[in-house]
């Protein structure tokens, strides 16, 4: 009995300890879930379908790079090929968080990857690290995750319903491209990631005329080779 | 219809990524080459769509046209470096849009 009880103060306190890392996070992700949303609507896309979508695929740049290369009638796979792309970064995250959820049942490792996104591996993973009780990480983690569910949900959805009203002659399609530069720049940090991107950019711009869009794809796999070869060259 | 194709193909891809190696735990070894490759997936990727975002707003022969989007886009590159923060990027970004624009338009006027 008392142990129960213990127990479960435990994962009460874990998780609650979660929340709490991930709240002043809230104060960047909030206003940028807001903008994100009203890029979305500058898609021609119903905030209706818009949230489904989110909670479907829960990756507001994927969803953006599907959503403007389907407005541009781009074949099914190049825009599926591309969107992903923009989401192989999670598996970075995915390798580093196993060693830490291997204990647990494949259905709470599934709900854990659903709800996987940078801001919540960034506030767990230190807590995993160092931890002292064992094995009860995950319930932080979980604490932390699905308090950016719903923050990115529901300042996603609120941007959506306040996007379709605003004066089409502002320019919002335009807060799609910053939206993507804001999430890009902070990626630079070495001559390696700043070769990557300048040279996955430069490629875009010189690839632009290939067929349906897969210039993009392209470019950003130069990228990906380039930064490897600066990061190998700067080691040796 | 084709869009919720795309869509649950996403979300079904999305989760698979995410779930891949903690799925896994154990039974797959991911090559070094690709765990590096890995890192500068982000940098690559989103440089790239930002590029080719940015090519639908270059109109060749019109400047003011371009000026404003490119001004702005590079001003907020440099407050997204400075910053690191999303939401900031993209108002700094908007407001040199729209002042860029008023300015040109006055400029144009007079």
């Amino acid at each position: 009995m008392e142990s129960a009880k213990n127990e479960r103060l435990i994962i009460l306190r874990e998780f609650t300890s979660g929340v709490k890392a991930l709240l002043p996070i809230l104060l960047g992700v909030i206003p940028f879930g807001l903008t994100t949303g009203i890029a979305v609507t500058q898609t021609h896309i119903t905030p209706q379908d818009g949230f489904i979508m989110s909670i479907l695929v829960y990756s507001g740049a994927a969803l953006l790079v599907a959503l403007q290369l389907i407005q541009a009638n781009t074949p099914v796979v190049v825009t599926i090929i591309s969107a992903l792309m923009v989401n192989l970064r999670f598996l970075m995250y995915s390798i580093s968080l196993s060693p830490y959820l291997k204990h647990l049942p494949q259905r709470w490792r599934a709900l854990l990857a659903y709800l996987l996104s940078d801001q919540a591996y960034a506030v767990s993973i230190s807590n995993f690290e160092n931890h002292t009780v064992p094995q009860r990480g995950h319930w932080h983690f979980l604490g932390a995750a699905l308090t950016m569910w719903v923050a990115w949900q529901g300042s996603l959805l609120i941007g959506m319903v306040v996007g379709i009203s605003l004066p089409k002659d502002w320019s919002l399609d335009f807060t799609i491209p910053l939206t993507f530069l804001a999430l890009a720049v902070p990626n630079i940090r070495d001559k390696a990631t700043g070769t990557a991107a300048l040279s996955a950019g430069v490629m875009t711009v010189l690839l632009n005329n290939m067929p349906y869009k897969t210039g993009t794809v392209i470019a950003a796999i130069v990228g990906i080779g380039l930064g490897v070869l600066v990061e190998r060259s700067n080691s040796i | 219809m084709t869009t919720w194709v795309i869509m649950i193909a996403l979300g079904i891809g999305t989760f698979l990524i995410r779930y891949s190696m903690i799925g896994l735990t154990g039974k797959v070894n991911l090559p070094k080459v690709v765990v590096r490759a890995i890192r500068f997936i982000p940098a690559s990727m989103l440089s790239a769509v930002v590029a080719s975002q940015m090519l639908a707003y270059a109109r060749p022969g019109s400047f003011t046209l371009d000026i404003p989007y490119f001004g702005a886009a590079i001003i907020a590159g440099g407050v997204a470096w400075k910053t690191r923060n999303a939401f900031l990027t993209v108002l700094v970004g908007m407001i040199l849009l729209w002042v860029f624009r008023n300015v040109l338009g006055w400029l144009a006027a007079g």
